[in-house]
């Protein structure tokens, strides 16, 4: 019973200590933007990295989700005698939430996730303690480089996919089940508005690219340097970063929308 | 390696381009931003007895073509009537050109002459007239309640940019229009 406790105790004891590590990291990896921000071009090669190869599941994703809303939406809409407002659900669904949600999950999973077991291998075959060795700070180096490029890449990424899932939603509404497509662009336009609804969703993508870029470092960064440790770490990054979105998008919300 | 830089710096600087594209088209084509002109419109005001459902960003309609928007709404503590602000675009709705004596100009086909959207008292004022009226109206059964504008013509005068519109219409509550018909019925039964 005691050593139970005891374990317990232990555990929750790492966990906090894991926290004030992942605090840490940060204010170290922050620090290095003005010197990354001299060398630009490491940021470069990381938004190829990040940013540019995540663009094809991003299209994708956006085009199907937002013609699955248009599906969905019109079949619940056409019983009211309401279609002409698909434009206005497709559009306020996507930009509100759905854009910077499930953008965001896709990052976690696409770029997150490689960031990580990067990381995560270059401590193992301690590429990062030979910087250390040659004076090199290697957070400031290899980290920060990679945090910038992400904490950009997702509003881009999250902007792109809100963007397609409308056309999306567009392409099933008006060419295929015959909504008006004046009234599609019209409503959309008059319901959607520039402060309450866009502002929020890009503030929403810049936390999450944030959050989840810091994430995926940190888990790499801290992963035990063995290859079991780097693929735990690289299951840790995707689930506690997907967890983190979702929270967070709660959180958000509330502060944006409730009240 | 140099044709690789090449190469990885054009995909780098398609995906930000793209991005960027896709927030303006979110701004433009999405959202609404195109409909913000900032303080570019004059202002009127008008007091309601009663506003309904009636929301700041609310379209302000002269025969349906909207013209403006509701900028703010607060209560009188004075007459306990809500004040309506409204901004009117005088791209849609223009200032027209006034004489000493307060009466329209006339150019050679007969049609008014315009101030520009600067046009300031007395010497330009709205093509509203004087006894103008104000309605809150709803769209369609269950749709967003917004001001109807009717332009007037018994006046001479006309209102001036900042002025109060001081006919108005409030807005009609169902219950209201229930509970009278109710009211009349018994009144009639006795």
């Amino acid at each position: 019973m005691i050593s139970l406790l005891h374990h317990w105790l232990l555990q929750l004891f790492s966990i906090f200590r894991r926290l004030g590590r992942g605090q840490l990291f940060l204010i170290h990896l922050l620090g290095g933007v003005g010197v990354i921000l001299l060398r630009f071009r490491l940021v470069i090669q990381q938004l190829y990295a990040i940013g540019v190869h995540s663009l094809l599941i991003v299209i994708v994703a956006g085009l199907f989700v937002g013609m699955v809303l248009g599906l969905q939406g019109y079949n619940t809409l056409v019983d009211f005698g309401a279609e002409e407002s698909l434009g206005v659900l497709v559009a306020l669904s996507l930009v509100r939430e759905l854009g910077p949600v499930v953008a965001a999950l896709l990052y976690a999973g696409r770029a997150g996730s490689a960031l990580t077991a990067e990381i995560g291998l270059m401590k193992a075959t301690e590429q990062l303690s030979g910087m250390e060795m040659m004076a090199v700070d290697p957070v400031h180096r290899i980290i920060t480089p990679r945090f910038l490029a992400g904490f950009l890449s997702l509003p881009l990424l999250t902007a792109i996919f809100t963007v397609l899932g409308v056309f999306g939603g567009y392409f099933v509404a008006v060419p295929l089940l015959g909504v008006d497509d004046g009234a599609f662009w019209s409503q959309m336009q008059a319901r959607v508005d520039f402060y309450d609804d866009i502002q929020s969703g890009v503030i929403k993508s810049v936390v999450f690219g944030f959050v989840v870029t810091w994430i995926a470092l940190f888990e790499g960064y801290d992963a035990t340097p063995t290859s079991e440790g780097v693929s735990r770490s690289t299951t840790r990054t995707v689930v506690h970063a997907s967890l983190a979105v979702l929270g967070l998008d709660f959180i958000l919300t509330a502060l944006m929308f409730g009240a | 390696m140099m044709k690789q830089n090449r190469a990885l710096e054009v995909w780098v600087g398609l995906f930000v381009g793209l991005g960027i594209a896709a927030l303006v088209v979110l701004a433009f084509y999405v959202g609404n931003l195109s409909s913000y002109n900032s303080n570019s419109g004059y202002l009127l005001e008008a007091r309601f007895d009663e506003i309904g459902g009636l929301k700041p960003r609310a379209p302000v309609t002269i025969s349906g073509v909207q013209v403006g928007r509701v900028t703010a709404i607060h209560l009188d503590n004075q007459e306990y009537r809500a004040v309506v602000r409204m901004e009117i675009d005088p791209e849609k709705m223009p200032l027209q050109r006034l004489n000493e004596q307060g009466e329209q100009l006339f150019d050679e086909q007969g049609n008014v002459q315009l101030c520009d959207k600067n046009g300031v008292p007395p010497a330009c004022s709205t093509i509203l007239f004087e006894d103008a009226a104000a309605s809150i109206l709803t769209a369609g059964m269950l749709g967003e309640q917004y001001v109807g504008l009717e332009p007037g013509g018994g006046a001479l005068a006309f209102l001036y940019p900042g002025d109060e519109v001081r006919m108005t219409q409030s807005s009609i509550a169902l219950e209201q229009v229930i509970g009278q018909f109710l009211f009349n019925q018994t009144d009639k039964d006795q």
